[in-house]
């Protein structure tokens, strides 16, 4: 067994076992760092491998626990029917919305706007929709399991992840790269960019709707101001892109370092984190697009080539 | 069906505007296969519209393109190229966040011959990549070479996907006097020892003089004339084109 | 309906419209100049309201007199922004796509950081400009005061920036690099002063915009990206660098709106233009090769 492979199972193991005896505080800690992996690693499946920024991710955060709750606050479900649906129904959200805007070329710049609109009105439609709460929300059965969030956020981190680096080192992994590089040219070249461009989007809206939905089930509470949150839609982004856009691992480590960050910064203001993060993305955007990853590979010394290329062709 | 004397591409009739601007008109043509053919006309003449069209970039407003007896109006790029068109692009564009060796990879995985292991594909991508002089290129990011190198991988992934017909877009545009040579030999042995017919825009005449057996030439959007090299340069309409009125002998 | 509210259902509409005409413009001149989408656009307007709400407040200021106070504000906001974000990603990227993802998240950076300085600093807490709200009454139609005020104001506005453009020799220079960037550059235009020039007049525009709407809707800090969407949409549908056009859908997004408002419901209204933009520019991608660009 290589020795990074036995690292990596210890530390799985170390995680696996951690609740034992940390501190709920602790566990709450990490909870939301798996959950800003999954998120990143998400976002980073559709946006980072096929270069369509979507400011409006979060969309599908928002589905998945209005999903969630919908089917087991108000319907009654079992919540293992609530988790189905919140991963299903995202998905089919996803492919409608992908059907409209994915199956013709479109400027990146209308894609972002028309997703990030896409998050504002799914807010305000849910706030006013007496059936589902409107914008009181619903109150979620409680989660009696408390360590259910921290297995399964895990588990869905790690699933993201291993889907990711599945996929990059698949040959689709090659039709997405080629994507990213030139739409048109790719298709020349044989590749079928709906197909691909579709499975990603649909691909990201299942993790992404199931995280929202256990973080809804978490807080025992769902409304449409914080299943919608701008800040979602910009954290995943943000956190993806600090650690490494496009890559595989990039997303990976700006979730556990961001959440780290956010939590030596923490403070009774929201604000302050957002803002802070806004201005770390600007700097990132300016002096290091290629976030974690570009730094290191520039103490690597082995910049040089992939300057020129840009980190995974888009940005710069 | 039998190759060579069945007609292999041909269009009919095709129509394109953009915005009130009539791009291509009543463009009919045929392109016999195992050929190597060249299309020239003034800048604007339509002729990489024309591309753009067979190659399912844009829609024709109206008529028909058929390959090997299928239609291919209104398919997807992707589905044309697995159908067994290839084409390069004007500007070379290969994937610049690849190195050469992965551009010709992406051929082989989704073009027109597929079900290739990764161990196959690897060698057979060298093979091309040694076919098209870039072996000693394989390993380099695509954005570390110059523009004939660049454009030499866009061709090496075009071949990568089988094509029957390889539609070239000026490839010869930008490039040094001493690359020209070595481009052109490229062209004429991918038609003689591989068997794939050529379709090639291009401007600089001597080149299309010494390869094509047959010439079309696009001026307007409409096809002006077409024939063997010899006949096209001696046409007076063609002339005109080029020259205004009073034109001077275009020729080897 | 009666036409006595059709009628006002229509006023309310051109009011609204003409306020949307102008901050689709001002959103124009970036995008045209720069090739930016100002996604932050919305929350200079946000500015622009809150600028005008504290003059109000705090020492009476005629909202009117806001208006080239919150736009001078604004430009000024927005000049810094393009020198210290978007110049150097200019000098950076290298590829179009390059540049467009960079500057939509720098730009995305933005957003937040405005809307979360607005939060923190006068809280989420609704203001309200309460200024001039007598109703007119023009027959069977009855319209506060204010609302007749941000109409003119919004139409003047429009006409000025029309005219120049249309006519002043900077504006046609705008008109030129927003057209063809290369050949402006050949022409001797300093394409750099031009991105200045761009996104202050945009921003200005949204903080004029801003004070305007201050006097007929609620303030908080997060009003503007709505407003941003609907500008986009504006845009979109009336056809990038059409002034003409973006005018047009303009009053037509706002009289649309008002009559949806009416029949659907005031909650629901927003969703009606998102509806039309996604249409449009559905179609639009597979009607016209040169919209869905080279963007990708």
């Amino acid at each position: 067994m290589k020795a990074s492979h036995f690292l990596l199972i210890m530390l799985a193991a170390t995680i696996i076992a951690a609740p034992l005896w940390l501190s709920p505080y602790h566990v709450s800690f990490f909870v939301t760092t798996f959950m800003s992996v999954a998120l990143a690693v998400s976002w980073n499946l559709f946006s980072g491998m096929t270069g369509y920024i979507s400011l409006g991710h979060g969309l599908f955060f928002g589905i998945g626990a209005y999903a969630f709750a919908v089917a087991t606050a108000i319907f009654g479900l079992a919540p293992s029917v609530g988790l189905v649906l919140s991963a299903t129904v995202p998905a089919l959200v996803a492919l409608t919305l992908g059907f409209v805007l994915l199956t013709a070329r479109m400027r990146i710049a209308y894609f972002a706007i028309i997703m990030l609109g896409f998050n504002e009105i799914a807010k305000t439609i849910v706030a006013n929709v007496k059936s589902i709460g409107s914008s009181y929300g619903l109150t979620l059965p409680p989660l009696t399991n408390r360590f259910f969030a921290y297995y399964f956020l895990f588990a869905l981190a790690l699933a993201t992840t291993c889907f990711a680096f599945a996929v990059h080192k698949s040959r689709w992994g090659y039709g997405l790269k080629a994507i990213v590089a030139d739409e048109i040219a790719a298709e020349t070249t044989g590749v079928g960019t709906v197909a691909h461009k579709l499975a990603m989007f649909a691909a990201s809206a299942v993790f992404i709707g199931l995280t929202g939905a256990i973080v809804a089930w978490n807080w025992s509470y769902v409304d449409p101001y914080m299943a919608f949150d701008l800040a979602t839609s910009f954290n995943m982004l943000v956190m993806a892109v600090f650690g490494g856009f496009g890559t595989v691992i990039g997303p990976v480590l700006g979730g556990v370092v961001m959440s780290l960050a956010s939590e030596i910064l923490s403070t009774n203001l929201p604000q302050f984190h957002a803002i802070i993060f806004g201005v770390l993305v600007i700097v990132l955007m300016i002096w290091c697009p290629g976030g974690i990853i570009q730094a290191f590979e520039i103490v690597r010394g082995k910049w040089t080539h992939r300057a020129r290329a840009g980190v995974s062709g888009v940005i710069q | 069906m039998t190759v060579g004397t069945q007609p292999f591409l041909e269009t009919e009739d095709i129509g394109v505007s953009f915005g009130g601007v009539r791009a291509l008109r009543n463009v009919t043509l045929r392109v016999e296969p195992g050929r190597i053919v060249g299309i020239m006309g003034p800048n604007g003449a339509g002729k990489t519209t024309l591309f753009n069209v067979i190659t399912g970039i844009h829609r024709p407003s109206c008529g028909k393109i058929r390959f090997g007896g299928v239609e291919l109006q209104g398919l997807s790029s992707s589905r044309i190229c697995r159908a067994g068109i290839a084409r390069t692009f004007q500007s070379g564009r290969p994937f610049a966040n690849m190195t050469a060796r992965e551009n010709v990879l992406v051929g082989l995985f989704y073009g027109g011959e597929r079900g290739w292991s990764r161990k196959a594909a690897h060698s057979e991508a060298d093979r091309i990549l040694d076919f098209v002089g870039m072996s000693r290129h394989a390993e380099r990011p695509v954005s570390s070479l110059n523009l004939a190198e660049r454009k030499t991988v866009e061709l090496a992934r075009a071949l990568a996907t089988r094509p029957k017909l390889l539609m070239l877009d000026e490839p010869l545009a930008g490039l040094n006097p001493r690359d020209l040579d070595p481009a052109i030999s490229i062209i004429c042995r991918i038609r003689n020892e591989l068997g794939v017919t050529v379709l090639w825009i291009e401007h600089i005449m001597q080149a299309l003089m010494r390869t094509c057996e047959h010439l079309i030439v696009l001026h307007h959007g409409e096809k002006l004339a077409e024939g063997p090299p010899a006949e096209v340069a001696e046409n007076r309409s063609v002339i005109d084109a080029y020259f205004g009125k009073k034109g001077s002998h275009i020729g080897a | 309906m009666t036409i006595a509210t059709g009628l006002q259902l229509l006023l309310f509409g051109l009011v609204w419209g003409g306020l949307y005409a102008l901050i689709a413009s001002g959103l124009n001149v970036v995008f045209g100049v720069m090739k930016i989408l100002n996604i932050a656009h919305g929350e200079l307007l946000m500015l622009g309201a809150y600028i005008t709400f504290w003059l109000f407040s705090l020492w009476n200021i005629s909202p009117l007199v806001s208006v080239p106070v919150a736009a001078a504000a604004m430009c000024l906001l927005g000049v810094i922004m393009q020198k210290i974000l978007v110049e150097p990603i200019s000098a950076r990227a290298r590829t179009p796509e390059g540049f467009e993802t960079a500057t939509l998240i720098v730009f995305f950076g933005v957003l937040l950081i405005i809307q979360n300085v607005a939060t923190l600093a006068w809280t989420a807490d609704y203001r309200v400009v309460n200024y001039m709200t007598t109703p007119l009454t023009l027959g069977n139609v009855s319209v506060a005061e204010n609302r007749l005020i941000v109409l003119a104001v919004a139409l003047l506005l429009s006409t000025l920036m029309f005219v120049f453009l249309r006519f002043t020799l900077v504006g046609k220079a705008i008109r030129a690099v927003s057209q063809d960037r290369e050949t402006a550059k050949l022409m001797g235009i300093d394409v750099k002063f031009m991105g200045l020039l761009g996104f202050g007049i945009g921003a200005a525009i949204a903080g004029a915009a801003g004070a305007l709407a201050s006097l007929i809707y609620v303030i908080t800090p997060t009003v503007g990206l709505l407003f941003t969407i609907k500008a986009f949409t504006v845009m979109v549908v009336g056809g990038l660098g059409n002034q003409i056009g973006i005018f047009v859908a303009g009053l037509a997004l706002g009289i649309m709106e008002s009559f949806a408002s009416y029949t659907i419901g005031a909650e629901f209204k927003d969703a009606t233009g998102y509806v039309l933009l996604i249409g449009f520019i559905v179609w639009r991608s597979r009607t016209s090769a040169a919209f869905a660009g080279e963007g990708k």
